[in-house]
């Protein structure tokens, strides 16, 4: 065997080898990916989910909300007329002969039993500006006045289908096709051709017009309407700042995640610049890594989001309520985030690809890593982002702030606050050093170790205290969205629960004449009607509610278009009467009743409120009139009445029926069952309330606060475990010198249990810490002008759950998986 | 101007500071011409090591001046040093430091493109130096399909493509049985043979006695320097009858 001496090939130019240099390094990376892609797995497939729930969020938020035409078809216009007007065909007329084309839409109630009701509908299939208002599912359009076509769930509703004959008012009318409003799937209507509505009770007329052709051109009293303007933040625009948010913490994981594999390649690199390769060719291979984990994560995360958005379509559609298109897309959104992914993984690989070629050439090819110097941080810039932050959050307007400056100033101050945090966690991890002098020695040091490698844990720490303070954000605005005492939100009724609402007065009714069968029954037979549900349901607890149609409401002044008048916020429920009946039902005695109180609830906080009135419903006129409104009605909280808001959670009392000498009248039944209730018995209390013009209200699918609290603080903890997990084990490998010294002097399996346990348990609990202060911070920002209200209820067992039981979990679960022998890492050929 | 491929003038070098300093060289001498190779022996922490990483500008001396080719190393930017080291200088490691990820002729021809060769040039040059190794046939194979001595002489390979003037070796033979060592000395011979430098550190005196001459360090200086007996290759020339 010979060793030639081989002439150089060609003589080149470039100091640093250019472009066949970078491309030998790059090379090299690709192929150090495809081997140790799995050491990478974490980091992949957050930025993965990162990329994928970026898309199905896109899609889902941009496509929840009704289309911006919805009601209105292809026309830019529409006027609503009632069907009792005596010139409806005179005006319709007049409408055809200004604006040329008009497609006209004539709508009458049909009884259903259920509160949501029905429409027999005249519509031309073919018409100019409805189609998009108007699909067939099945069958075909009806041509005759004998035929008909409805919506699935209407049919469903009146056990029909194609083919089956309905008798309407008389009329027997074969059922032709399925048909749906593509722009609102609750749209339930019964279609017949044009002209076939004998008695409309609403005649939509759509057309085209500019604004001042549309002024002019129509009849006296007739007033147009246009498609509202969007005025709240494009959904898109929301996810984006949220998938920002997202791969700051996807990056500062990153950042450990590539740390460590930067210190697994030490001595590779320190190779390479043996054999020439200049400080930017070794922190190219770094950089090249993150591009390729960037690329392929973002490859992979663009393909299951499309795949889970295609698959997810089809249930969005069913509880958005209208169709949509996959392909319906905020396309520069999906662009960006593919880009923002690649772009987040090569800045979190350039830190710690900077740190890896700075080394020695030495220290690297003895795998050494960099002794950390001692640098002083600042937290001035953290606290500096916090500040303004919260400032701006201060001034966002708080809950129900609807124009762009508001919403901007609540997007820079989420932003702003966030990074802030991250800032601040970085600094702050530099403490634990300092706590760690009078701790044991497992503690003592977990903690000098956090504050020695500051790469990992500051941005462990920075990514734990994310995930806190988004779950405590959520939970600490969820309690003060549902602590809005006059705008009451929730869960309407438990599952056993079921309101039957006489007719007319149920949520959403026209009034007693929207289509109720036959002639209207007494009192006694609507109680009768109620009695027979609540035994068809084997249940014999119905309890009668009383209402006088007075209601509640918050009065403030406000400024529209410049002119300064009051507006109201009115309770969206029925305030029903405090009835001894009622009182007794829930435990209470008449007796406990204040005689000077006007209304009782169990709604914490109502009687704080300020601005309220209790008028008649003719409405606060005339600046609260006496004897038709009450200002600053006195309330008295009582906690046995129920929450749900359907629920009789706001009572006015025997005083105030006298004070404002309201009329009380029976307006529903709610019956108490021994069992959640079936599909099956809801249908069949439907079907007997429908055929006395009744209707029936049972649970629907609002979250209660619990829930949202729970899942928050389930996802927040969840993410930080995660967290933990992988920089505790990064942490822990990168010491595992110092375990192995530990071992040799006698420790025990359970002292490096420990070690491992005070490391994660540390880390969890600053995490926990930190997040919930600056997520109280914020919420105490964002309520500034209404902290009593909105945070008197503090979610105690989340805090708990946060502070005390991230930290006891990741120290328990760390100590439980720590332990073993320490690898010999030392001295190892790289290869 | 001389023909020393590498000089080393007073070359001392301390780690550390205050109690923790530790003096690893202390005006060590050492100049090696062209076709020559030096074995450096000594106990551990005698500076051996120290001495291969300064004269392959791996790391700064503290003191005293460092020649590759007749240039000064310590005026040299960082850059300028990547591209002496790419250019001049060729490392054996005792562990076999081949790049993972990298077959055996794309790790020879790695600091050809480092330099800016085209790679199908680098690999051409790459795979003919393998080739003059016996290692053609595993031109294709990774570092972790390649046994000991055929890692060890992948690196040879490595470290003397192209205009390679001197060979820093620590430890080549290390790892390998007896038969190995010998081969890998045997290549490094060789390629001293044809003109390039060689400094080998080892503790094995039979490798050492490869060498055209061995130089003992202790305690960082340079004890002593010697005329190795005749090597094993004289024992073959000098046959019966001559």
């Amino acid at each position: 065997m010979t060793a030639e001496l081989l002439e150089r090939p060609a003589e080149p130019t470039a100091v640093n080898g250019g472009a066949p240099a970078r491309r030998a390094v790059v090379r090299w990376a690709w192929r150090l990916f495809r081997r140790e892609w799995r050491q990478q797995l974490l980091v992949l497939a957050l930025l993965t989910v990162a990329v994928a729930a970026t898309i199905l969020g896109a899609a889902v938020g941009t496509n929840t909300p009704p289309p911006a035409n919805a009601g209105y078809g292809n026309a830019d216009h529409l006027v609503t007329l009632p069907g009792s007007d005596p010139h409806l065909a005179a005006d319709i007329a007049a409408m055809k002969q200004s604006f040329g084309t008009v497609d006209v839409i004539e709508n009458q109630a049909i009884a259903t039993g259920l509160v949501q009701g029905a429409q027999l509908r005249a519509q031309d299939p073919n018409g100019r500006f409805g189609g998009p208002m108007l699909a067939l599912v099945s069958g075909r359009y009806p041509v005759s006045p004998d035929e008909v076509a409805m919506t699935k769930e209407l049919a469903s509703t009146f056990n029909l289908r194609v083919g089956a004959v309905w008798r309407e008012s008389g009329h027997a009318l074969r059922v032709v096709g399925l048909v749906e409003n593509p722009q609102n799937l609750l749209d339930d209507f019964a279609l017949v051709p044009p002209g076939q509505v004998a008695s409309p009770t609403q005649v939509t007329v759509l057309f085209n017009a500019t604004p001042e052709r549309a002024a002019s051109g129509l009849p006296s009293g007739v007033s147009a309407q246009t498609p509202a303007a969007s005025q709240g933040i494009d959904p898109a625009i929301i996810v984006f700042v949220l998938t920002i948010f997202g791969l700051i913490f996807v990056g500062l994981v990153s950042v450990a995640g590539f740390s460590v594999l930067a210190q697994r390649r030490l001595r590779a690199l320190g190779m390479l610049s043996s054999l020439g390769a200049t400080y930017r060719n070794v922190r190219l291979v770094m950089v090249a890594n993150g591009a390729v984990v960037g690329v392929v994560a973002t490859l992979i995360g663009t393909v299951l989001g499309f795949a889970a958005w295609i698959a997810y379509a089809p249930n969005l559609q069913r509880s958005a309520h209208h169709r949509v298109a996959w392909t319906h897309l905020p396309w520069w959104l999906v662009a960006a985030t593919m880009v923002l992914a690649v772009v987040t993984s090569i800045l979190a690989a350039r830190r710690p690809a900077r740190t890896a070629a700075r080394l020695p050439v030495v220290a690297a090819l003895s795998g050494r890593p960099a002794v950390p110097k001692p640098r002083h941080r600042t937290a001035v810039p953290g606290m500096a982002l916090l500040v303004i932050g919260l400032a701006l959050l201060a001034f966002s307007g708080g809950w129900g702030s609807s124009n762009g400056r508001e919403a901007l100033f609540q997007v820079g101050g989420l932003l702003a606050v966030a990074i802030g945090l991250l800032l601040l966690a970085s600094v702050c991890v530099t403490l634990l050093g300092v706590l760690a002098r009078r701790a044991p020695v497992a503690v003592r040091l977990a903690l000098r170790d956090l504050a020695r490698y500051r790469a990992r844990s500051g941005a462990a720490l920075a990514a734990i205290s994310l995930a806190v303070l988004i779950a405590m954000v959520i939970c600490l605005l969820a309690t003060g969205r549902y602590a809005d005492p006059v705008d009451y939100f929730g869960p309407n009724l438990p599952a056993n629960q079921l309101v039957v609402y006489a007719p007319g007065t149920g949520p959403g009714s026209h009034g007693p004449d929207s289509g109720a069968a036959g002639a209207p029954r007494s009192p006694a037979g609507l109680q009768a009607v109620a009695n027979s549900i609540a035994s068809s349901l084997d249940s014999h607890d119905v309890l009668g509610l009383d209402s006088t149609g007075a209601m509640l409401g918050q009065v403030a002044s406000a400024t529209v278009g410049g002119v300064v008048g009051q507006a109201v916020r009115v309770y969206p429920g029925t305030v029903y009467v405090a009835t001894p009946e009622l009182l007794r039902h829930y435990g209470i005695d008449p007796g406990a009743i204040d005689p000077t109180a006007l209304l009782v609830t169990s709604r914490a906080g109502l009687a704080g409120t300020g601005s309220l009135e209790l008028f008649t419903s003719e409405g606060p006129v005339d600046g609260c009139a006496a004897g038709r409104c009450a200002a600053h009605p006195k309330i008295q909280t009582l906690g046995g009445l129920p929450t749900d808001t359907s629920d009789p959670n706001l009572l006015v009392t025997s005083h105030a029926v006298d004070t404002l000498k309201l009329s009380v009248t029976r307006v529903a039944w709610l019956i108490q069952t021994p069992q959640p209730l079936s599909a099956a018995q809801i249908n069949t209390a439907r079907q007997a309330a429908s055929a006395e013009g009744m209707t029936i209200e049972t649970k629907n699918q609002d979250p209660s606060l619990a829930q949202l609290r729970n899942y928050a603080t389930a996802a927040g903890i969840l993410l930080a475990l995660a967290v933990l997990a992988m920089t505790v084990g990064l942490i822990r490998s990168e010491t595992a010198g110092d375990l192995q010294t530990l071992t040799a002097t006698g420790a025990s399996g359970s002292t490096r249990r420990n070690v491992t346990a005070a490391t994660a348990g540390a880390l969890g609990l600053f995490g926990a810490l930190l997040g919930t202060a600056v997520a109280y911070l914020t919420a105490i920002a964002f309520f500034r002008s209404q902290l009593s209200e909105r945070m008197s209820e503090v979610p105690i067992l989340d805090i708990t759950l946060i502070v005390v039981g991230l930290p006891v979990i990741a120290t328990i679960g760390s100590w439980l998986v720590a332990g073993r022998e320490p690898r010999v890492i030392a001295h190892r050929p790289i290869e | 101007m001389s023909d020393h491929v590498l000089e080393l003038r007073r070359v001392s070098k301390v780690y550390g500071t205050g109690p923790t300093e530790v003096q690893a060289l202390r005006g060590v001498d050492l100049s090696v011409e062209a076709g020559a190779m030096v074995a450096v022996m000594g106990p551990s922490g005698s500076g051996k090591s120290s001495l291969l990483t300064i004269a392959g500008s791996l790391e700064d001396p503290t003191s005293g001046e460092v020649l590759v080719g007749g240039a000064a190393v310590s005026g040299m930017s960082r850059n300028e040093r990547a591209r002496l080291r790419r250019r001049y200088i060729g490392y054996v490691f005792q562990d076999f430091n081949l790049l993972p990820g990298l077959t055996a002729a794309e790790n020879v021809a790695l600091p050809l493109e480092l330099d800016g060769v085209a790679a199908r040039k680098a690999r051409t040059a790459g795979m003919a130096a393998l080739d003059g190794l016996g290692l053609a046939d595993r031109a294709d194979r990774f570092p972790d399909e390649l046994s000991g001595g055929e890692r060890q002489r992948v690196a040879i390979a490595r470290a003397v493509v192209g205009q390679r003037r001197l060979l820093l070796a620590d430890e080549p033979s290390g790892a390998l049985d007896s038969v190995n060592g010998e081969a890998v000395m045997r290549l490094m011979h060789a390629a001293c043979k044809r003109g390039v430098a060689a400094v080998v550190v080892t503790h094995d005196a039979q490798l050492a006695s490869w060498a055209d001459r061995v130089v003992f360090l202790r305690d960082g200086r340079v004890a002593d320097q010697t005329m190795p007996p005749p090597g094993p290759e004289s024992l073959l020339a000098s046959g019966p009858g001559q």
